[in-house]
């Protein structure tokens, strides 16, 4: 291995540094239904609320990228959103399979959702939060340079729950929850070296692997 | 109807797939601080932009009165300057469009030749980014009354909207990441115009007794 490689190789084995620990369970409330038709997708949404909670968009977009493949094609949140506006906005979306059954009572959203057919909603709901962090660095900059002296540390926690409804059926077919924590350090000797905890990445894949494994069982 | 559709992928994907660290985005940020210093205010025109809403169209004339005022509504603080009467007026008229067979807008209350006249008014805007909230977030909140007067000029409704959006913040997209709060808003604002106009019809309210 060359100089060049040995310094790619330990960058990368920094960066992947921080630990994470990720939990994920499975609740499965009813049989799947058969696989997805031609045509059929599946749309996986975040789940907000009137008033100011969201849940973060970049997070759904992840879960959708793990989910979306040949065999459970993913139609795109905003696509789906403006394709139904307005009735799966934060104010208007339904918040339960019944909520979902009447929506679906009105002709001209039954008509819409059949002209570019939906199987499966994935509702996905929860946040990431700092939890702790301490250390200290301090950065300076002089005529000479500049750099940094210290060490600080932070915690993550990523709590996430998907809720998946089978549209035809207007019925819940199971739950997936994921809790992952990681700590993240960044030692500073002129220059800062963050060792970066992938907290939501290890939520996001514990998410779509269970989800797609409640989704397509023989995958 | 006169819809437009959406820019699609609104939502953009940003920090899935890769942990952001508070310290790391910290440099980050004061190393784009210090290289934007001195910029001042910023002008920021964000769209209406709104999809074709799955609703049924209504018959009755509706009139949307528009203030000289009201249309020339800009929010304004150190750091940004947005113009918010236009895409409001449009995200209003499209959607009225969307729900009414025969829309015109009006600078008066002048209620003559039509059936039901709609009488927004601002009530507040804000806007915060996130070296206000402490957020990873920009923020609007956009707060109207509307009024509903009948073919005779006599009020016949009248109800609050609270709009609401936000988009995460972008180290050398501010300008973008704040007119997409904004344009979250107005379809939140919408969205709202919607459900009031559509459940008091639906109920056979005094708006649709205000129609033929």
């Amino acid at each position: 291995m060359n100089r060049r490689s040995s310094c790619t190789a330990l960058a990368t084995v920094l960066w992947l540094a921080g630990c994470v620990n990720t939990s994920v369970e499975q609740l499965r409330q009813s049989p799947p239904g058969a696989a997805l038709s031609t045509g059929e997708s599946v749309v996986v949404l975040g789940r907000s609320q009137q008033g100011e909670y969201r849940t973060e968009g970049g997070f759904t977009q992840c879960v959708a990228d793990r989910l979306d493949g040949p065999d459970l094609p993913v139609t795109p949140a905003q696509t789906f959103n403006d394709r139904l506006f307005p009735w799966f906005e934060p104010r208007t979306a339904p918040q339960n399979v019944d909520d979902l059954r009447r929506l679906l009572d009105d002709p001209l959203i039954s008509q819409r959702l059949q002209q570019n057919p939906v199987r499966y909603l994935v509702w996905v709901d929860g946040t990431t939060r700092d939890t702790d962090s301490g250390g200290s660095m301090g950065c300076a900059v002089g005529p000479g340079g500049g750099g940094c002296l210290g060490f600080a540390w932070w915690e993550k926690n990523a709590a996430f729950e998907a809720s998946v409804w089978d549209v035809t059926r207007a019925a819940e077919v199971g739950r997936v929850s994921v809790d992952a924590s990681g700590t993240s350090y960044m030692p500073a000797v002129i220059v800062p070296v963050p060792l970066l905890a992938r907290t939501e990445a290890a939520a996001c894949s514990g998410l779509g692997d269970q989800l797609r494994e409640l989704l397509v069982p023989d995958s | 109807m006169n819809g437009t559709v959406a820019r699609p992928g609104a939502y953009r994907p940003t920090d899935a797939g890769r942990s952001r660290s508070g310290a790391g985005r910290l440099f980050l940020v004061a190393v784009a601080g210090l290289l934007v210093t001195g910029c001042g205010t910023t002008p920021v025109a964000p769209e209406a932009t709104l999809p074709v809403p799955v609703v049924a169209e209504q018959g009755g004339r509706i009139a949307l009165a528009i203030t000289a005022e009201f249309r020339q509504r800009r929010h304004t603080d150190d750091d940004w300057d947005i113009g918010l009467g236009e895409p409001v007026e449009a995200t209003f008229q499209r959607t009225l469009d969307a729900l009414y067979r025969d829309v015109r807008v009006t600078d008066t209350q002048d209620a003559s030749g039509v059936d039901l006249i709609v009488v927004p008014t601002w009530e507040d805007a804000q806007i915060s980014g996130p070296g206000r909230s402490h957020t990873e977030f920009h923020e609007a909140w956009l707060h109207f009354d509307v009024r509903l007067l009948d073919g005779e000029g006599a009020q016949v409704d009248r109800w609050p909207i609270r709009a609401y959006g936000r988009s995460r913040d972008r180290l050398l997209g501010d300008n973008e990441a704040v007119a997409e709060a904004v344009e979250r808003a107005l379809r939140d604002a919408a969205t709202a115009l919607i459900l009031k106009l559509r459940r008091q019809s639906i109920a056979g309210g005094r708006t649709e007794e205000a129609l033929p």
